[in-house]
């Protein structure tokens, strides 16, 4: 959930509470409002009453509501004394503007008595009240109005404030997300005054300083370690060549010289992969020219003929397009060659590769186990989906590498049974 | 120290209240009480109720300068007793000639009308720099008491 929709919930159930909190508030002091108003009219009508009896004594004889608002019965001295005005909400039928016959309407009633000459009355009052049902549904509506207009101002600012506020923050991430250790050369900046997100570009740039550090060291150890062991390598072997071709050996010692000198010509395959790979991220390639990738590929394929009969693996080639690319001649090669390698050394006996060249893509497919391999780790240094330990284990790191710096993509799917990687071009 | 002082003072005025009068609400007050005073004083203000020795004492004012009343009633709603606050100039004649004669080097002040039963008495302070009277007259001039203040 981003930040804006993140605090726009937090906000608006916030809000919905005190709202709802305010209203129920509101509609009890409304209630009361009303009826001190309600109550205050029915006092003066009662005071009219009471001086229109004086003048005119025939109101004495009111004794029911037809027609009117009051009614008038003559009561004993000490009923009239016990009585103290009192208000209540009471029912009565009564026939509104919106009604077609008369219902019971809520109204306020006041009940008092008087003095008119020495004899003793009872008056009651009446007053059509508020329908609370009404009102409770009114404002209902008006707090719900009143709740999405606050909803709706608080969206626009928060859109308008917030995506002002974080804009330098989404810019920083976009480029730290596009940045790359050993190929980016600008830092991440971020362009604002803010204390916070300066000091973020401040950490994150330190960060990156120490990655950068760590990298290049690193990079330099592979390096000087594979080319400081390739004569110590070279003279091993020399040495073990020369002690075969002595020929006083028996036959098993001469085995083991022959094992040991293969394990040798494994490290030196493996030594020299390291060292093209740290030439790679070096960047030490740049005879950058057109280069044909049909070309490269029928060549490679001719040259894998013999291992892939032995294998009993059955290369296809489908060219629907001539497929060029500008970059290195060699480095174009190792990439068609490792590819093609790994489908046959990873195949099984009677299996199939297929090579498909489209205008922009190189897709190479391969049988091999029945399950797909783990595609984060497929292109790690020294991963091994199997434990067929001939392979060094750094070919694909090297098809990797080498895609990173011509900005190719390359891709590892596992469909119908078939091991793909494909390779598109830009 | 201060608390102590602020509840003996509360208990002081419950006590006192208690003994001479009790404030009471308008609702409390009998419907013939409140009505007989609404006709009778239609333009009241300030209204004030207190229940002391059975009859209904209420405190008011009316017109546009706050004139003070206090009205007593029963509880059938009948006008006992009313107190007025009125001015010098509106003291009757005989009343005005009296004091000129006999009280001229005195300022008057704090009158007052009390009506009882139909008969109206005067009450009136009589100042000078030294003295300070308080003198009753009925309507006739006549002084029917006279307490130094």
């Amino acid at each position: 959930m981003k930040l804006l929709n993140r605090s726009l919930l937090y906000l608006s159930v916030s809000m919905f509470f005190i709202i709802g909190l305010w209203s129920v508030v509101f509609y009890f002091n409304m209630l009361n409002k009303i009826k001190e108003s309600v109550d205050e009219g029915l006092d003066h009508y009662k005071r009219q009453i009471v001086y229109q009896a004086q003048k005119d004594s025939i109101i004495l004889e009111k004794s029911n509501f037809e027609g009117g608002f009051f009614t008038i019965g003559e009561i004993t001295a000490s009923e009239a004394i016990a009585i103290k005005d009192i208000y209540i909400d009471t029912l009565m039928y009564m026939q509104d503007a919106d009604d077609e016959i008369p219902e019971l309407e809520p109204v306020r009633l006041l009940t008092t008595a008087f003095e008119n000459n020495g004899h003793y009355y009872k008056l009651s009052v009446i007053n059509s009240m508020v329908e609370e049902d009404d009102l409770i549904e009114e404002l209902l509506r008006e707090t719900l109005g009143l709740y999405f207009v606050l909803l709706a101002a608080v969206i626009i600012i928060n859109n308008f404030v917030l995506q002002r506020l974080w804009k330098p923050f989404y810019s920083f991430l976009i480029q730290l997300k596009n940045y790359r250790v050993g190929s980016s050369r600008k830092f991440p900046e971020v362009k604002t005054k803010t204390k916070e997100f300066t000091d973020l570009q401040n950490a994150v740039n330190i960060l990156l300083q120490r990655n950068i550090e760590t990298y290049e060291q690193q990079k330099q150890f592979i390096g000087n370690a594979s080319h400081e062991l390739q004569t110590p390598l070279a003279i091993a072997t020399n040495k073990l060549e020369l002690l075969i071709e002595k020929g006083d050996l028996q036959s098993r010692q001469a085995e083991s010289i022959a094992e040991v000198m293969r394990i040798i010509e494994r490290l030196v395959r493996l030594n020299r992969s390291l060292l093209l790979l740290t030439k790679i991220e070096n960047k030490q390639f740049l005879d950058e020219q057109i280069v044909s990738l049909n070309e490269i590929v029928r060549q490679n394929v001719s040259d894998l003929e013999e291992i892939a009969e032995f294998k009993n693996v059955k290369i296809t080639v489908a060219e629907t397009a001539g497929l060029t690319a500008q970059m290195d001649v060699s480095l174009a090669g190792i990439v068609i060659s490792n590819l093609l390698r790994n489908a046959v050394f990873h195949n099984i006996y009677n299996g199939i590769v297929t090579v498909e060249i489209s205008e922009k893509t190189v897709k190479i497919s391969n049988t091999g186990i029945k399950a797909p391999i783990n595609e984060q780790k497929i292109f790690s240094r020294f991963y091994k989906a199997d434990d067929n330990t001939s392979g060094t284990g750094l070919g694909l790191t090297i098809v990797k590498a080498i895609c990173d710096l011509y900005n190719i993509a390359v891709r590892y799917y596992y469909e119908n049974d078939l091991h793909s990687f494909e390779l598109r071009f830009r | 120290m201060k608390r102590i002082i602020v509840i003996s003072l509360l208990a002081l005025i419950s006590y006192t209240n208690d003994l001479f009068a009790q404030k009471i609400l308008k609702s409390q007050v009998p419907s013939l009480v409140v009505n007989s005073f609404q006709q009778k004083f239609p333009k009241a203000f300030d209204i004030d109720w207190e229940l002391k020795d059975k009859l209904y004492e209420v405190d008011f004012e009316t017109g546009l300068r706050g004139t003070d009343h206090v009205a007593w009633f029963d509880k059938t709603g009948k006008l006992v007793k009313h107190k007025e606050e009125i001015s010098k100039s509106n003291l009757p004649g005989k009343i005005m000639a009296k004091i000129k004669s006999e009280f001229g080097a005195y300022r008057v002040d704090d009158v007052k009308r009390i009506t009882e039963d139909s008969k109206v008495i005067y009450m009136l302070e009589l100042k000078s720099v030294t003295e300070e009277w308080k003198l009753t007259f009925d309507a006739e001039g006549n002084v029917l008491s006279k307490v130094a203040d």
